[in-house]
């Protein structure tokens, strides 16, 4: 017994020596110093010159084909500015990732260029003074970032634009077009026309929709306005309950008129997002509504199209819901480092150059070749957002957000099955956005 | 009579084999299940997930083995989880046995204050311990990850140990006081020898958990080469949605080690140490 | 039979001689109040402290001042009515069937003489893997086209059910909550099953007490102290029950009908981002996990706290 105890306390008193030796090792003022940090160190003695420790962060994950291209283009940018050296942390965007992030910025730890999104994510640290904005980088250097559409931008809260945006994003009607040619059914370029696939879809057992309102409703909320009244509405952040488009009434009164056509899984309520996923690839279901995302796990990619979602309204309808919702900041501690300010303003550059863009995205701010070869569903895709223009509006939450946003969403079980009507879902989401806004 | 007696005890616990066999069944059916979905692709997962896989493909192994050092992050595992499980135990144990030893004034203030933190969620806390790790230099390190860990885990280590040691018979300690051992004495050479099936399942958990709280490493640690198993499999897994194959695969490669210090750590949980152990 | 209460008796006087010394408090308690008042008090209060103040993002800044508006929200809100119904609910069954199956296992396989190792292994399967893997396995289980139940219905010539509906939801996502976690109570009757003296079961066989009546008369009573720890831990537990049931029945599918305390809170803080609002939840769980402990504490004759 003497001896597991003794053996126990003295791997306890190793453990907690080597922890507060590596500690104090770490003594430097930048935190991130590890192995790397003392590596650079020593190469910093040699080289006698002091070497701009530029720190980003971004959120190529580890399986994002693109990190590759970014690595190396990490690289080609310490060769071109060989006074320059980036230190990078780069990870995957999800919600721990989302908190590490802000808790860096809470306590003076933040990187010098970020990769962030440029919706209600950004907003706190936006009101809080993190970022430089545009105007403020382009008094001194006025050329920044010039190639990118000025419709790109997203403005802050405060009306001011901050970030470089670079990988974009859309959302369309995906259809399993072998499914309308088996019923001979024409694609769905109108409403009537969606309600005749919907009628004959069920009739046939195939399951029109294929989504789960318990995990992911915001696509078809965001596209039911839409088709009720076109981007213009879809792009009113309604002050007061009396600036409420009636499209967006009647856009969520589809909820139950769809629903009692049986145009939704039976489970609609509680399956996952990846469950109904399955029963659009799986032929099982004929439509769904996604973003350009989901066609990475299309494998069937020459009998399945994306187009708008069609109008009530009109026919061929453009509108698409589009966007930018992250981009490149430099962040002000940065800025207030002056010596950092070009290496900031270089990084954020190349990161954003034609050259980079085009091997990481096929959704971009600035004028891209198309690829070569494309699939059909490629094509569509390519088509679907080159052919909106500036017919897009970012999805609704990336204005109404948290608690409003998460009524409207929680609620849309209760509309399918009637129990809640919509315009009292919207007044009170709306009552909430109001309320919570400062 | 007597061949009669033991045929009907054997008989006799025919039927508890039966449950437990029936509970065993449940329990490793989802193991099974875990390692034969690991050998298929997301797709098939949802699709067909209860049949055997088409085809043994090693393919999410290789990607989850890819190139990131896996090796690498088991050490970061275990040494971070591993530190976490022997603070707990050590301070956990002291805690513990002063709150079922001794009377004083505050005592029932500081075992609400023990109660109270088994339920703090690590989001109400963790902003200002960040600040501290920060402060100390610590982001990156193992120890920025074992110091909140530590204080997560300890209340769950205290009112298990206290369970245990209120039920300790007092005779042992009696007899070394009448010896003249002092209270430290006490401690190391009778309560600790008696609690040793209850230090081991404390450890057991508290480096489970440990091991699995992604939320915490994630905050403080920043690189690959510091990330453990979790963090690491973690980032892989979950971007585009997720690949319920790099999961599965994932999982059975973080389940195994834990399942091996499991195992270790279950010798310690036998009968008959109560008073054979400490004389010796 | 005597011999149980014998054992158990505490002469009080020696006790009071061996540990008058109060001093030893301060290295035997000191480490621990230390590291808690540090890392995990002063840190909450501040966060009770954040309640007051509107706060948006983990780690925002402090907004306009609230008050006590967060806490008249949580007697409104009808989603924490439905939450602390749940997690009643859920508690009530985690403590019946959680803690009863662990107790029942932990005897049996007591009692039993082979392949002890065996069973003590493979019921701690379910806790190591993870709430993910473990939660999209059951919905595979439940899921309406071409889940597993489904398929067994329909092998035997019924029609499908929708096992996650309004009415089903919830015992649905219970039967995983307290099929993962019975093997760890199970680890903790053991170790205390184990630490008892084979003395007084020698005893007891003595007197005659064998099968229930040893379990009833002996083993229950010496398990006391460590089945009210694993009652505390199952309490406290169904409160901050979140990462299975989130993944089960995400934002409390369907309808929000299947929220508990824990996934509410989580859905507050991180997806609405109201962590004023998360905070002044945090608070409320932890007053109603002391409550409830104490009630637990007083109903099991545990006056010593």
């Amino acid at each position: 017994m003497k001896r597991v105890f003794k053996k126990v306390s003295l791997l306890l008193v190793i453990v907690l020596i080597l922890g507060t030796l590596s500690a104090c090792s770490g003594g430097e003022k930048d935190t991130s110093a590890n192995q790397n940090g003392k590596e650079s160190k020593e190469a910093d003695t040699k080289n006698e010159v002091t070497k701009i420790k530029l720190k980003t962060v971004s959120m190529f994950g580890a399986t994002d084909p693109a990190l590759e291209h970014y690595n190396q283009m990490i690289k080609d940018f310490q060769a071109k500015y060989p006074n320059v050296e980036v230190v990078d942390e780069s990870s995957a965007s999800n919600e721990e990732w989302k908190s590490r992030i802000k808790a860096d910025f809470a306590v003076g730890n933040e990187p010098d260029v970020i990769l962030y999104f440029t919706d209600a994510n950004s907003h706190g640290l936006i009101e809080s003074g993190s970022f430089v904005d545009l105007n403020t980088i382009r008094s001194e250097f006025p050329d920044y970032c010039k190639h990118i559409y000025e419709h790109a931008y997203t403005a802050a809260p405060d009306g001011k634009q901050y970030a470089i945006p670079t990988r974009g994003f859309y959302e369309a009607l995906f259809c399993n077009k072998d499914l309308f040619d088996q019923y001979k059914l024409e694609l769905p370029t109108n409403w009537d026309k969606l309600l005749t696939a919907v009628n004959t879809f069920k009739e046939n057992n195939v399951v029109p929709f294929a989504v789960s309102f318990s995990d992911v409703p915001h696509y078809m909320i965001e596209h039911l306005v839409l088709a009720a009244g076109g981007v213009e509405d879809h792009r009113v952040v309604p002050g007061s309950l009396d600036q409420i488009p009636a499209s967006w009434i009647k856009g969520m009164e589809q909820f139950k008129t769809l629903s009692d056509l049986g145009a939704f899984p039976v489970d609609v309520n509680s399956t996952t997002d990846a469950l109904s996923a399955e029963l659009f690839y799986n032929k099982q279901a004929a439509m769904r509504v996604d973003g350009s995302w989901f066609m990475g796990g299309i494998t069937d990619k020459e009998n399945v199209v994306t187009m708008p979602f069609p109008s009530m309204t009109k026919d061929n309808s453009k509108d698409i819901i589009a966007g930018f919702t992250s981009g490149w900041y430099i962040t002000k501690k940065a800025w207030q480092d002056e010596s950092k300010r070009q290496a900031c303003v270089d990084f954020v550059e190349m990161v954003s150059s034609p050259e980079f863009l085009q091997k990481i995205t096929s959704v971009a701010p600035c004028e891209i070749p198309a690829p070569e070869n494309m699939s059909l569903l490629d094509q569509t895709g390519w088509d679907t957002f080159v052919n909106a223009k500036d017919r897009v509006d970012l999805p609704i939450d990336s204005r109404i957000t948290g608690e409003a946003w998460s009524s409207w969403l929680n609620s849309v079980g209760n509309m399918v099955e009637g129990t809640k009507q919509p315009k009292e879902v919207i007044e009170n989401a709306i009552t909430i956005f109001n309320s919570t806004k400062e | 009579m007597r061949e009669e007696n033991r045929k009907k005890k054997i008989l006799g616990s025919v039927p508890i084999y039966i449950i437990l066999l029936l509970w065993a069944a449940t329990t490793i059916y989802p193991f099974i299940w875990l390692i034969l979905n690991s050998f298929k692709s997301s797709r098939e997962i949802l699709n067909s997930s209860f049949n055997l896989p088409q085809n043994f493909s090693w393919l999410n192994y290789i990607n989850a083995f890819g190139k990131q050092n896996i090796l690498r992050a088991y050490g970061n595992s275990l040494v971070i989880s591993g530190s976490t499980m022997l603070i707990v135990l050590l301070i956990g144990s002291l805690a513990a046995f002063a709150m079922t030893r001794y009377q004083f004034k505050f005592k029932k203030i500081i075992y609400f204050m023990i109660v109270g933190s088994l339920m703090f969620p690590v989001f109400a806390t963790i902003i200002p311990v960040f600040k501290m790790i920060v402060k100390w230099n610590l982001v990156n390190q193992s120890l920025g990850v074992i110091i909140p860990q530590t204080a997560t885990n300890l209340a769950f280590a205290v009112i298990v140990l206290m369970g245990f040691m209120d039920s300790l018979p007092y005779e042992l300690e009696e007899a070394s006081f009448l010896e003249g051992a002092s209270v430290s004495r006490i401690y190391t050479k009778v309560i600790v020898p008696l609690s040793k099936p209850a230090l081991a399942s404390v450890a057991i958990f508290v480096f489970l958990w440990s091991y699995n709280d992604l939320f915490t490493q994630m905050i403080v640690l920043r690189r690959r080469e510091t990330f453990p198993v979790c963090a690491l499999l973690n980032e892989i897994s979950s971007k585009y949605g997720t690949d319920f194959g790099l999961m599965t695969a994932s999982v059975v490669l973080v389940v195994v080690p834990v399942l091996v210090v499991y195992i270790l750590l279950q010798k310690n949980i036998v009968k008959g140490l109560t008073a054979g152990a400490v004389k010796g | 039979m005597a011999t149980a209460p014998v054992y158990y008796m505490r002469i009080e006087g020696k006790r009071e001689m061996i540990y008058r010394k109060k001093i030893n408090l301060l290295w035997l308690l000191g480490p621990m109040v230390f590291i808690m008042i540090t890392f995990l008090y002063y840190p909450f209060v501040s966060n009770i402290w954040n309640s007051l103040y509107n706060i948006v993002g983990l780690g925002g800044n402090r907004g306009e001042f609230l008050g006590v508006r967060n806490y008249q929200k949580l007697f409104e809100d009808p989603n924490i009515l439905i939450a602390i119904k749940n997690s009643g609910i859920i508690m009530l069954l985690t403590v019946v069937f959680q803690v009863g199956i662990g107790l029942t296992l932990a005897i049996l396989v007591d009692s039993v003489k082979r392949f002890k190792k065996f069973f003590q292994t493979v019921y701690f399967f379910p806790i190591v893997i993870s709430a993910t893997a473990i939660g999209l396995m059951f919905n595979l289980f439940y899921s309406y086209y071409g889940g597993m139940l489904n398929q067994i219905l329909n092998a035997m010539g019924h029609n499908p059910v929708n096992w996650k509906s309004d009415s089903l939801a919830l015992i649905m996502i219970s039967v995983p909550i307290i099929w993962s976690y019975a093997g760890f109570y199970f680890v903790l009757l053991l170790t205390g099953i184990n630490g008892i003296s084979e003395d007084i079961f020698e005893s007891a066989m003595l007197d005659g007490a064998v099968g229930f009546k040893k379990v009833y008369y002996i083993t229950i009573p010496l398990l006391k102290n460590v089945i009210r720890t694993c009652i505390i831990l199952a309490v406290t537990g169904s409160l901050k029950a979140f990462d299975l049931p989130w993944v089960i029945a995400p934002k409390g599918a369907p309808k929000g009908l299947t929220h508990l305390l824990g996934t509410y809170m989580y859905q507050v803080t991180f997806i609405e981002e109201n962590v004023d609002y998360g905070s002044a939840i945090a608070f409320m769980i932890v007053v109603l996990g002391i409550i409830i402990s104490q009630i637990t504490n007083r109903l099991m004759k545990q006056e010593q706290y």
